[in-house]
């Protein structure tokens, strides 16, 4: 299992990592994609992407339950109490991070007109209307 | 039944903190015992830290005038993070959800040094 999970634990994060067969964040420690000794999520998260990128791995992201305006609004240099808002923002802003990530709502798969409906798309992208 | 509720969420350069503990007291018990319990679902992880945090209060409370016929905790919810969260942050934040809920000062209180990112439980 190389893939990884995003999303809202609340959403049922868990069942969903099992459902596109990958692993989520409580796994990731012993699965060694961040260290044990990390200061913060957000050291952990930029570890867990590299090495499963590295990994030939995907990132499977599930929108389920964020608000997705409010998410990209938020300061993407805070991450406590809003995990996986500053994850989406991340992933956003970080070209080889977002061609690797398919993302899902409300158990769907999102394609890139659905994405651009919701405002998802690279930063870069969206600073020059591609 | 009292109810107290307490939420950390700090990020201090490269390190988070996060956690929030819903518990119920109730004054009385049975045999004047102190009983803590937890919801084996909201609250499974962090008990040590939580359990910690109540001991620590009811330590430096007034047993006589708060509790002379016991009390019984009920740690009913327990949110954390994988990364932001450890039994020493739960611990700060369940003794103050517990003087949230008994509404009174103790002897001593536990210290969150935002400057420096440590705890602090004065004897």
């Amino acid at each position: 299992m190389c893939d990884i999970a995003l999303g809202l634990q609340e959403a049922g994060l868990k069942e969903f990592a099992e459902s596109v067969g990958g692993s989520y964040m409580s796994q990731w420690e012993e699965l060694g994609l961040y260290d044990e000794d990390v200061e913060g999520w957000g050291q952990a998260f930029e570890q867990a992407m590299q090495r499963t990128l590295e990994a030939g791995g995907r990132v499977h992201f599930n929108l389920t339950g964020i608000d997705i305006a409010v998410a990209l609004s938020g300061d993407p240099n805070y991450w406590v109490d809003r995990h996986a808002a500053w994850e989406l923002q991340q992933i956003i802003a970080t070209q080889t991070w977002y061609r690797s990530t398919i993302f899902y709502l409300d158990g769907c798969r999102l394609d890139s007109k659905q994405l651009r409906q919701l405002n998802i798309s690279l930063e870069t992208d969206s600073a020059t209307g591609e | 039944m009292k109810h107290g509720e307490f939420k950390v969420a700090k990020q201090i350069g490269a390190k988070g903190y996060f956690g929030r503990v819903r518990l119920e007291v109730d004054q009385v018990t049975e045999n004047g015992n102190v009983v803590v319990e937890f919801d084996d679902r909201q609250a499974a992880r962090w008990q040590t830290g939580a359990r910690f945090g109540i001991d620590y209060v009811l330590d430096h409370v007034s047993k006589r005038a708060i509790f002379p016929n016991g009390i019984r905790v009920f740690v009913g919810a327990i949110e954390g993070h994988d990364v932001d969260t450890d039994n020493t942050v739960i611990a700060y934040v369940a003794a103050n959800a517990l003087l949230s809920a008994l509404g009174v000062e103790p002897r001593k209180r536990p210290d969150f040094d935002e400057l420096n990112g440590s705890f602090v439980f004065p004897k």
